[in-house]
Protein backbone atom coordinates (compact mmCIF):
# COMPACT_ATOMS: atom_id res chain seq x y z
CA UNK A 1 0.00 0.00 0.00
CA UNK A 2 2.91 2.35 0.67
CA UNK A 3 4.83 3.91 -2.18
CA UNK A 4 3.71 5.23 -5.51
CA UNK A 5 0.39 4.27 -7.03
CA UNK A 6 -1.55 5.38 -10.03
CA UNK A 7 -4.22 7.18 -8.06
CA UNK A 8 -4.84 8.98 -4.80
CA UNK A 9 -7.01 7.41 -2.13
CA UNK A 10 -8.04 7.73 1.49
CA UNK A 11 -7.23 5.56 4.47
CA UNK A 12 -9.76 5.53 7.28
CA UNK A 13 -8.18 4.29 10.48
CA UNK A 14 -10.00 2.05 12.96
CA UNK A 15 -8.82 1.74 16.55
CA UNK A 16 -8.73 -2.03 16.09
CA UNK A 17 -8.92 -4.64 13.36
CA UNK A 18 -12.54 -5.30 14.34
CA UNK A 19 -13.46 -1.64 14.07
CA UNK A 20 -11.76 -1.40 10.69
CA UNK A 21 -13.77 -4.41 9.57
CA UNK A 22 -16.95 -2.85 10.89
CA UNK A 23 -16.20 0.35 8.98
CA UNK A 24 -15.50 -1.60 5.79
CA UNK A 25 -18.70 -3.64 6.15
CA UNK A 26 -20.77 -0.51 6.75
CA UNK A 27 -19.32 1.18 3.67
CA UNK A 28 -19.72 -1.87 1.47
CA UNK A 29 -23.35 -2.20 2.49
CA UNK A 30 -23.78 1.41 1.41
CA UNK A 31 -22.27 0.58 -1.96
CA UNK A 32 -18.83 2.07 -1.31
CA UNK A 33 -15.99 -0.32 -2.17
CA UNK A 34 -13.69 -0.64 0.87
CA UNK A 35 -10.89 -2.96 1.83
CA UNK A 36 -9.20 -3.57 5.18
CA UNK A 37 -5.44 -3.53 5.37
CA UNK A 38 -2.67 -2.83 7.81
CA UNK A 39 -1.80 0.78 8.36
CA UNK A 40 1.54 1.94 6.88
CA UNK A 41 4.14 1.97 9.64
CA UNK A 42 4.83 5.68 9.33
CA UNK A 43 1.18 6.44 10.08
CA UNK A 44 0.75 3.98 12.93
CA UNK A 45 1.50 6.08 15.98
CA UNK A 46 0.73 3.44 18.63
CA UNK A 47 2.34 0.53 16.85
CA UNK A 48 0.56 -1.64 14.36
CA UNK A 49 -2.83 -0.49 13.17
CA UNK A 50 -5.59 -1.22 10.71
CA UNK A 51 -7.30 0.91 8.13
CA UNK A 52 -9.86 0.90 5.38
CA UNK A 53 -8.85 1.97 1.90
CA UNK A 54 -11.39 3.81 -0.21
CA UNK A 55 -11.14 5.71 -3.44
CA UNK A 56 -10.65 9.47 -3.29
CA UNK A 57 -14.06 10.34 -4.74
CA UNK A 58 -15.91 8.26 -2.12
CA UNK A 59 -14.49 9.94 0.99
CA UNK A 60 -17.21 12.52 1.61
CA UNK A 61 -19.97 9.97 1.11
CA UNK A 62 -18.10 7.48 3.31
CA UNK A 63 -17.92 9.98 6.16
CA UNK A 64 -21.61 10.69 5.78
CA UNK A 65 -22.46 6.97 5.90
CA UNK A 66 -20.26 6.36 8.93
CA UNK A 67 -21.68 9.38 10.73
CA UNK A 68 -25.18 8.13 10.02
CA UNK A 69 -24.26 4.78 11.53
CA UNK A 70 -22.88 6.38 14.67
CA UNK A 71 -19.33 5.34 13.87
CA UNK A 72 -16.36 7.57 14.52
CA UNK A 73 -13.10 6.53 12.86
CA UNK A 74 -9.91 7.19 14.81
CA UNK A 75 -8.17 9.12 12.05
CA UNK A 76 -8.12 9.48 8.26
CA UNK A 77 -5.33 10.13 5.78
CA UNK A 78 -5.26 11.33 2.21
CA UNK A 79 -2.68 9.32 0.33
CA UNK A 80 -1.28 10.91 -2.79
CA UNK A 81 -0.26 9.08 -5.92
CA UNK A 82 3.40 9.94 -5.33
CA UNK A 83 3.43 8.15 -1.96
CA UNK A 84 2.82 11.17 0.25
CA UNK A 85 0.26 11.32 3.03
CA UNK A 86 -1.68 14.01 4.82
CA UNK A 87 -3.92 13.61 7.86
CA UNK A 88 -7.45 14.78 7.30
CA UNK A 89 -9.28 16.46 10.18
CA UNK A 90 -12.43 14.57 11.12
CA UNK B 1 -23.10 -45.23 19.39
CA UNK B 2 -26.38 -43.76 20.60
CA UNK B 3 -25.12 -40.37 21.71
CA UNK B 4 -27.15 -38.69 24.42
CA UNK B 5 -24.52 -36.56 26.12
CA UNK B 6 -25.22 -33.44 24.12
CA UNK B 7 -25.30 -31.28 27.23
CA UNK B 8 -21.57 -31.98 27.49
CA UNK B 9 -20.82 -31.53 23.79
CA UNK B 10 -23.00 -31.90 20.75
CA UNK B 11 -21.16 -34.68 18.93
CA UNK B 12 -22.83 -34.56 15.55
CA UNK B 13 -22.40 -31.19 13.85
CA UNK B 14 -23.84 -29.77 10.65
CA UNK B 15 -21.63 -30.72 7.68
CA UNK B 16 -20.84 -27.05 7.09
CA UNK B 17 -19.12 -26.93 10.50
CA UNK B 18 -16.68 -29.72 9.64
CA UNK B 19 -16.02 -28.16 6.25
CA UNK B 20 -15.43 -24.66 7.61
CA UNK B 21 -13.04 -25.82 10.34
CA UNK B 22 -11.00 -27.95 7.94
CA UNK B 23 -10.99 -25.37 5.17
CA UNK B 24 -9.90 -22.66 7.59
CA UNK B 25 -6.95 -24.74 8.75
CA UNK B 26 -5.85 -25.05 5.14
CA UNK B 27 -6.44 -21.47 4.02
CA UNK B 28 -6.23 -19.12 7.01
CA UNK B 29 -3.56 -18.02 9.43
CA UNK B 30 -4.28 -15.51 12.22
CA UNK B 31 -6.22 -12.23 12.04
CA UNK B 32 -4.28 -9.02 12.39
CA UNK B 33 -0.86 -10.56 12.00
CA UNK B 34 -0.26 -9.53 8.43
CA UNK B 35 -1.64 -7.91 5.32
CA UNK B 36 -1.33 -11.09 3.26
CA UNK B 37 -4.34 -13.01 2.00
CA UNK B 38 -4.30 -15.87 4.52
CA UNK B 39 -4.37 -13.39 7.43
CA UNK B 40 -7.10 -11.34 5.77
CA UNK B 41 -9.19 -14.47 5.20
CA UNK B 42 -8.72 -15.34 8.88
CA UNK B 43 -9.87 -11.87 9.90
CA UNK B 44 -12.91 -12.23 7.68
CA UNK B 45 -13.74 -15.63 9.21
CA UNK B 46 -13.58 -14.21 12.72
CA UNK B 47 -15.49 -11.04 11.96
CA UNK B 48 -18.27 -12.85 10.12
CA UNK B 49 -18.70 -15.10 13.16
CA UNK B 50 -18.90 -12.04 15.41
CA UNK B 51 -21.62 -10.64 13.18
CA UNK B 52 -23.54 -13.92 13.11
CA UNK B 53 -23.45 -14.29 16.91
CA UNK B 54 -24.30 -10.60 17.45
CA UNK B 55 -27.36 -10.98 15.24
CA UNK B 56 -28.45 -14.30 16.77
CA UNK B 57 -28.48 -12.84 20.29
CA UNK B 58 -29.25 -9.23 19.39
CA UNK B 59 -26.05 -7.93 20.94
CA UNK B 60 -26.12 -4.67 19.04
CA UNK B 61 -22.47 -4.48 18.04
CA UNK B 62 -20.17 -7.24 16.81
CA UNK B 63 -17.23 -5.91 18.85
CA UNK B 64 -19.12 -6.84 22.01
CA UNK B 65 -18.97 -10.50 21.00
CA UNK B 66 -15.77 -11.81 22.59
CA UNK B 67 -14.21 -15.12 21.63
CA UNK B 68 -12.72 -17.14 24.47
CA UNK B 69 -11.40 -20.69 24.73
CA UNK B 70 -14.72 -21.76 26.27
CA UNK B 71 -17.67 -20.84 28.48
CA UNK B 72 -15.68 -21.37 31.68
CA UNK B 73 -13.10 -18.86 30.53
CA UNK B 74 -15.89 -16.46 29.56
CA UNK B 75 -17.52 -16.77 33.00
CA UNK B 76 -14.16 -16.23 34.70
CA UNK B 77 -13.63 -13.08 32.65
CA UNK B 78 -17.05 -11.70 33.51
CA UNK B 79 -16.88 -12.50 37.21
CA UNK B 80 -13.34 -11.26 37.66
CA UNK B 81 -14.35 -8.03 35.94
CA UNK B 82 -17.44 -7.38 38.04
CA UNK B 83 -16.63 -8.80 41.49
CA UNK B 84 -13.94 -7.83 44.01
CA UNK B 85 -12.85 -9.98 46.97
CA UNK B 86 -15.32 -9.79 49.83
CA UNK B 87 -18.17 -8.47 47.71
CA UNK B 88 -21.56 -10.12 47.86
CA UNK B 89 -22.82 -12.04 44.84
CA UNK B 90 -26.22 -13.68 44.49
CA UNK B 91 -26.29 -16.94 42.55
CA UNK B 92 -29.01 -19.46 41.80
CA UNK B 93 -28.95 -22.82 43.54
CA UNK B 94 -28.31 -24.49 40.19
CA UNK B 95 -24.94 -23.03 39.28
CA UNK B 96 -22.08 -24.98 37.73
CA UNK B 97 -18.61 -25.07 39.28
CA UNK B 98 -17.51 -22.64 36.57
CA UNK B 99 -19.40 -20.07 38.64
CA UNK B 100 -19.13 -21.50 42.17
CA UNK B 101 -15.40 -22.17 42.12
CA UNK B 102 -14.59 -18.90 40.41
CA UNK B 103 -16.44 -16.90 43.06
CA UNK B 104 -14.81 -18.96 45.80
CA UNK B 105 -11.37 -18.29 44.34
CA UNK B 106 -12.23 -14.59 44.14
CA UNK B 107 -13.08 -14.54 47.82
CA UNK B 108 -16.59 -13.33 47.11
CA UNK B 109 -19.37 -13.71 49.63
CA UNK B 110 -21.88 -15.95 47.89
CA UNK B 111 -25.60 -15.85 48.68
CA UNK B 112 -27.59 -18.68 47.14
CA UNK B 113 -31.09 -18.04 45.82
CA UNK B 114 -32.45 -21.48 46.47
CA UNK B 115 -35.78 -22.97 45.43
CA UNK B 116 -37.02 -26.46 44.52
CA UNK B 117 -36.62 -27.88 41.05
CA UNK B 118 -39.02 -26.69 38.35
CA UNK B 119 -40.51 -23.97 40.54
CA UNK B 120 -39.66 -20.77 38.66
CA UNK B 121 -41.96 -18.58 40.75
CA UNK B 122 -40.19 -19.65 43.94
CA UNK B 123 -36.82 -19.09 42.30
CA UNK B 124 -37.82 -15.58 41.33
CA UNK B 125 -39.01 -14.96 44.89
CA UNK B 126 -35.67 -16.24 46.23
CA UNK B 127 -33.75 -13.88 43.95
CA UNK B 128 -36.05 -11.05 44.95
CA UNK B 129 -35.18 -11.55 48.63
CA UNK B 130 -31.43 -11.72 48.01
CA UNK B 131 -31.00 -8.91 45.50
CA UNK B 132 -30.65 -6.15 48.03
CA UNK B 133 -28.54 -3.00 48.15
CA UNK B 134 -24.82 -3.67 48.20
CA UNK B 135 -24.92 -6.77 46.01
CA UNK B 136 -22.07 -6.53 43.51
CA UNK B 137 -23.52 -8.92 40.94
CA UNK B 138 -25.99 -11.71 40.31
CA UNK B 139 -25.24 -14.88 38.41
CA UNK B 140 -27.87 -17.17 36.99
CA UNK B 141 -27.74 -20.17 34.74
CA UNK B 142 -30.44 -20.00 32.09
CA UNK B 143 -30.84 -23.79 32.03
CA UNK B 144 -29.52 -26.21 34.64
CA UNK B 145 -26.90 -28.50 33.12
CA UNK B 146 -28.03 -31.31 35.43
CA UNK B 147 -31.81 -31.16 35.24
CA UNK B 148 -32.58 -29.11 32.16
CA UNK B 149 -34.58 -26.81 34.40
CA UNK B 150 -35.29 -23.47 32.71
CA UNK B 151 -34.81 -20.68 35.22
CA UNK B 152 -36.96 -17.54 34.87
CA UNK B 153 -34.13 -15.53 33.36
CA UNK B 154 -36.33 -12.77 31.89
CA UNK B 155 -37.83 -11.97 35.29
CA UNK B 156 -34.52 -12.28 37.12
CA UNK B 157 -32.97 -9.92 34.56
CA UNK B 158 -35.85 -7.48 35.13
CA UNK B 159 -35.23 -7.55 38.90
CA UNK B 160 -31.54 -6.88 38.32
CA UNK B 161 -32.32 -3.98 35.99
CA UNK B 162 -34.73 -2.45 38.49
CA UNK B 163 -32.12 -2.72 41.26
CA UNK B 164 -29.18 -1.78 39.05
CA UNK B 165 -27.29 -4.99 39.79
CA UNK B 166 -25.15 -6.42 37.00
CA UNK B 167 -26.36 -9.84 35.90
CA UNK B 168 -24.10 -12.52 34.46
CA UNK B 169 -25.99 -15.20 32.55
CA UNK B 170 -24.54 -18.66 32.18
CA UNK B 171 -26.06 -19.65 28.86
CA UNK B 172 -24.01 -22.84 28.53
CA UNK B 173 -27.06 -25.06 28.14
CA UNK B 174 -29.46 -22.61 26.56
CA UNK B 175 -27.50 -20.92 23.77
CA UNK B 176 -28.87 -22.20 20.49
CA UNK B 177 -31.93 -23.93 21.95
CA UNK B 178 -33.50 -20.81 23.41
CA UNK B 179 -34.09 -17.40 21.94
CA UNK B 180 -32.11 -14.87 23.91
CA UNK B 181 -32.34 -11.14 23.29
CA UNK B 182 -29.23 -9.90 25.07
CA UNK B 183 -29.98 -6.20 24.56
CA UNK B 184 -33.51 -6.47 25.95
CA UNK B 185 -32.39 -8.51 28.95
CA UNK B 186 -30.00 -5.72 29.90
CA UNK B 187 -27.57 -8.20 31.45
CA UNK B 188 -23.94 -7.26 32.01
CA UNK B 189 -22.78 -10.34 30.17
CA UNK B 190 -23.69 -13.79 28.95
CA UNK B 191 -21.27 -16.69 28.61
CA UNK B 192 -21.69 -19.65 26.32
CA UNK B 193 -19.66 -22.47 24.81
CA UNK B 194 -19.33 -22.87 21.07
CA UNK B 195 -19.48 -26.65 21.14
CA UNK B 196 -22.91 -27.33 22.65
CA UNK B 197 -26.15 -25.88 21.32
CA UNK B 198 -24.33 -23.67 18.84
CA UNK B 199 -22.86 -26.78 17.18
CA UNK B 200 -19.32 -25.45 16.79
CA UNK B 201 -16.10 -27.31 17.59
CA UNK B 202 -14.56 -27.47 21.04
CA UNK B 203 -12.03 -24.77 21.86
CA UNK B 204 -14.15 -21.68 21.40
CA UNK B 205 -16.58 -19.93 23.72
CA UNK B 206 -18.33 -16.60 23.64
CA UNK B 207 -18.75 -13.77 26.09
CA UNK B 208 -21.41 -11.21 25.21
CA UNK B 209 -20.61 -7.90 26.88
CA UNK B 210 -22.87 -4.97 27.67
CA UNK B 211 -21.47 -1.51 26.96
CA UNK B 212 -22.55 -0.43 30.47
CA UNK B 213 -19.74 -2.27 32.24
CA UNK B 214 -15.98 -2.46 31.97
CA UNK B 215 -14.42 -5.85 31.44
CA UNK B 216 -10.87 -6.74 32.38
CA UNK B 217 -8.66 -9.30 30.67
CA UNK B 218 -7.74 -12.61 32.30
CA UNK B 219 -4.59 -12.85 30.23
CA UNK B 220 -2.38 -10.24 28.65
CA UNK B 221 -0.45 -10.16 25.41
CA UNK B 222 -0.48 -9.25 21.75
CA UNK B 223 -3.64 -8.23 19.97
CA UNK B 224 -2.21 -7.54 16.52
CA UNK B 225 -2.65 -3.78 16.86
CA UNK B 226 -1.73 -0.82 19.08
CA UNK B 227 1.44 -2.57 20.05
CA UNK B 228 3.35 0.30 21.65
CA UNK B 229 1.57 0.74 25.01
CA UNK B 230 2.45 -1.66 27.82
CA UNK B 231 -1.20 -1.73 28.79
CA UNK B 232 -3.81 -3.84 27.06
CA UNK B 233 -6.20 -1.86 24.84
CA UNK B 234 -9.23 -0.65 26.77
CA UNK B 235 -11.72 -1.28 23.97
CA UNK B 236 -13.53 -4.44 22.91
CA UNK B 237 -12.87 -6.97 21.62
CA UNK B 238 -9.11 -6.41 21.81
CA UNK B 239 -9.14 -5.83 25.58
CA UNK B 240 -10.23 -9.44 26.14
CA UNK B 241 -8.65 -11.27 23.23
CA UNK B 242 -4.89 -11.44 23.77
CA UNK B 243 -2.95 -14.06 21.87
CA UNK B 244 -3.68 -16.22 18.87
CA UNK B 245 -7.31 -17.07 18.32
CA UNK B 246 -8.69 -20.49 17.48
CA UNK B 247 -9.69 -19.49 13.98
CA UNK B 248 -10.76 -22.95 12.73
CA UNK B 249 -13.07 -23.34 15.74
CA UNK B 250 -14.46 -19.83 15.26
CA UNK B 251 -15.13 -20.54 11.57
CA UNK B 252 -16.89 -23.75 12.58
CA UNK B 253 -18.87 -21.90 15.21
CA UNK B 254 -20.04 -19.41 12.59
CA UNK B 255 -21.50 -22.27 10.56
CA UNK B 256 -23.04 -23.81 13.67
CA UNK B 257 -24.67 -20.51 14.57
CA UNK B 258 -25.92 -20.13 11.01
CA UNK B 259 -27.42 -23.63 11.29
CA UNK B 260 -29.23 -22.57 14.47
CA UNK B 261 -30.41 -19.36 12.82
CA UNK B 262 -31.73 -21.18 9.77
CA UNK B 263 -33.53 -23.85 11.78
CA UNK B 264 -34.67 -21.48 14.50
CA UNK B 265 -34.17 -21.97 18.24
CA UNK B 266 -37.91 -22.47 18.78
CA UNK B 267 -37.99 -25.40 16.40
CA UNK B 268 -34.87 -26.93 17.93
CA UNK B 269 -36.27 -26.56 21.44
CA UNK B 270 -39.62 -28.09 20.45
CA UNK B 271 -37.81 -31.10 19.02
CA UNK B 272 -35.61 -31.47 22.09
CA UNK B 273 -38.52 -31.12 24.49
CA UNK B 274 -40.50 -33.74 22.61
CA UNK B 275 -37.63 -36.21 22.89
CA UNK B 276 -37.01 -35.39 26.55
CA UNK B 277 -40.69 -35.98 27.34
CA UNK B 278 -40.49 -39.34 25.61
CA UNK B 279 -37.34 -40.22 27.56
CA UNK B 280 -39.06 -39.28 30.81
CA UNK B 281 -42.08 -41.44 29.97
CA UNK B 282 -40.04 -44.49 28.97
CA UNK B 283 -37.66 -44.24 31.92
CA UNK B 284 -40.49 -43.86 34.42
CA UNK B 285 -41.96 -47.13 33.18
CA UNK B 286 -38.87 -48.96 34.42
CA UNK B 287 -39.38 -50.21 37.98
CA UNK B 288 -37.18 -48.43 40.52
CA UNK B 289 -36.29 -45.51 38.23
CA UNK B 290 -36.91 -41.96 39.36
CA UNK B 291 -36.79 -39.20 36.76
CA UNK B 292 -36.43 -35.48 37.28
CA UNK B 293 -38.67 -33.87 34.74
CA UNK B 294 -41.15 -31.01 35.05
CA UNK B 295 -44.94 -31.22 34.93
CA UNK B 296 -44.91 -27.99 32.96
CA UNK B 297 -42.83 -28.65 29.84
CA UNK B 298 -42.04 -24.94 29.59
CA UNK B 299 -39.71 -25.29 32.58
CA UNK B 300 -37.80 -28.16 30.97
CA UNK B 301 -35.47 -28.54 28.01
CA UNK B 302 -33.66 -31.37 26.26
CA UNK B 303 -32.17 -32.88 29.41
CA UNK B 304 -33.58 -35.66 31.59
CA UNK B 305 -31.81 -36.69 34.77
CA UNK B 306 -32.69 -39.96 36.44
CA UNK B 307 -31.51 -42.40 39.08
CA UNK B 308 -32.32 -45.95 40.09
CA UNK B 309 -32.89 -47.30 43.56
CA UNK B 310 -31.06 -50.55 42.80
CA UNK B 311 -27.98 -49.27 41.01
CA UNK B 312 -25.48 -46.44 41.43
CA UNK B 313 -25.52 -43.81 38.71
CA UNK B 314 -21.93 -44.47 37.59
CA UNK B 315 -22.56 -48.23 37.41
CA UNK B 316 -25.77 -47.67 35.49
CA UNK B 317 -24.15 -45.31 32.99
CA UNK B 318 -21.22 -47.71 32.53
CA UNK B 319 -23.59 -50.60 31.89
CA UNK B 320 -25.46 -48.44 29.37
CA UNK B 321 -22.17 -47.51 27.70
CA UNK B 322 -21.44 -51.23 27.27
CA UNK B 323 -24.70 -51.35 25.34
CA UNK B 324 -23.60 -48.53 23.10
CA UNK B 325 -25.43 -45.67 24.79
CA UNK B 326 -23.48 -42.55 25.81
CA UNK B 327 -24.94 -40.72 28.82
CA UNK B 328 -23.27 -38.88 31.66
CA UNK B 329 -23.36 -39.86 35.32
CA UNK B 330 -22.31 -38.27 38.59
CA UNK B 331 -22.53 -34.70 39.79
CA UNK B 332 -21.99 -33.09 36.37
CA UNK B 333 -19.59 -30.50 37.87
CA UNK B 334 -22.58 -28.96 39.61
CA UNK B 335 -22.71 -30.18 43.23
CA UNK B 336 -24.68 -27.09 44.21
CA UNK B 337 -27.48 -28.07 41.81
CA UNK B 338 -27.57 -31.56 43.28
CA UNK B 339 -27.58 -30.15 46.79
CA UNK B 340 -30.51 -27.89 45.91
CA UNK B 341 -32.44 -30.72 44.27
CA UNK B 342 -31.64 -33.25 46.99
CA UNK B 343 -29.60 -35.61 44.81
CA UNK B 344 -26.13 -34.86 46.15
CA UNK B 345 -25.74 -38.27 47.83
CA UNK B 346 -26.59 -40.30 44.73
CA UNK B 347 -25.88 -38.09 41.74
CA UNK B 348 -27.89 -38.79 38.61
CA UNK B 349 -27.60 -40.19 35.13
CA UNK B 350 -28.22 -37.52 32.53
CA UNK B 351 -29.54 -38.05 29.03
CA UNK B 352 -29.42 -35.00 26.81
CA UNK B 353 -30.48 -34.56 23.21
CA UNK B 354 -29.68 -32.25 20.32
CA UNK B 355 -31.27 -31.22 17.05
CA UNK B 356 -29.80 -34.40 15.55
CA UNK B 357 -31.26 -36.81 18.13
CA UNK B 358 -34.17 -39.03 17.16
CA UNK B 359 -36.99 -40.95 18.80
CA UNK B 360 -35.10 -44.13 17.93
CA UNK B 361 -32.20 -42.88 20.06
CA UNK B 362 -34.55 -42.43 22.99
CA UNK B 363 -36.10 -45.89 22.63
CA UNK B 364 -32.60 -47.41 22.42
CA UNK B 365 -31.52 -45.49 25.51
CA UNK B 366 -34.54 -46.63 27.53
CA UNK B 367 -34.06 -50.21 26.35
CA UNK B 368 -30.39 -50.08 27.40
CA UNK B 369 -31.30 -48.59 30.78
CA UNK B 370 -33.81 -51.36 31.40
CA UNK B 371 -31.32 -54.08 30.42
CA UNK B 372 -28.50 -52.46 32.39
CA UNK B 373 -30.65 -52.27 35.49
CA UNK B 374 -31.56 -55.93 35.23
CA UNK B 375 -27.88 -56.77 35.17
CA UNK B 376 -27.02 -54.27 37.87
CA UNK B 377 -29.71 -55.60 40.20
CA UNK B 378 -28.48 -59.22 40.01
Amino acid sequence: MEGKTDVSYYLIVGKSLTQAQKIARTLERAGIPASVSRLPRKLAGEGCGFCVKIRESAFAEAMRVLGGSGMTPDRAFFMTADGGSREVPL
Amino acid sequence: MIYLDNAATTFKKPEAVYRAAAQTMRSCTTPGRGGYKAAIRAAEAVYSCRETIAKLFNVGAPERVIFTPGATYALNTALRSLVRPGERVVISGYEHNAVVRTLHALGAETAVASAPLFEPDLMLEAFGKQLEKGVAAAVCTHVSNVFGYVLPIDDIARLCRERDIPLVIDAAQSAGSFDMDFSSLGAASAAMPGHKGLYGPQGVGVLLCSDRYRFAPLVFGGTGGNSMPREMPDFLPDALEAGTQNVPAIAGLREGARFVSSLGSKRILAHERKLAALADKLLREIPGVETFYPKDPETGSGIVSFRASSCGCEELASAMAERGVAVRAGLHCAPLAHETAGTLDTGTVRASVSAFSSEKDIFSMAFAARAALKECSK
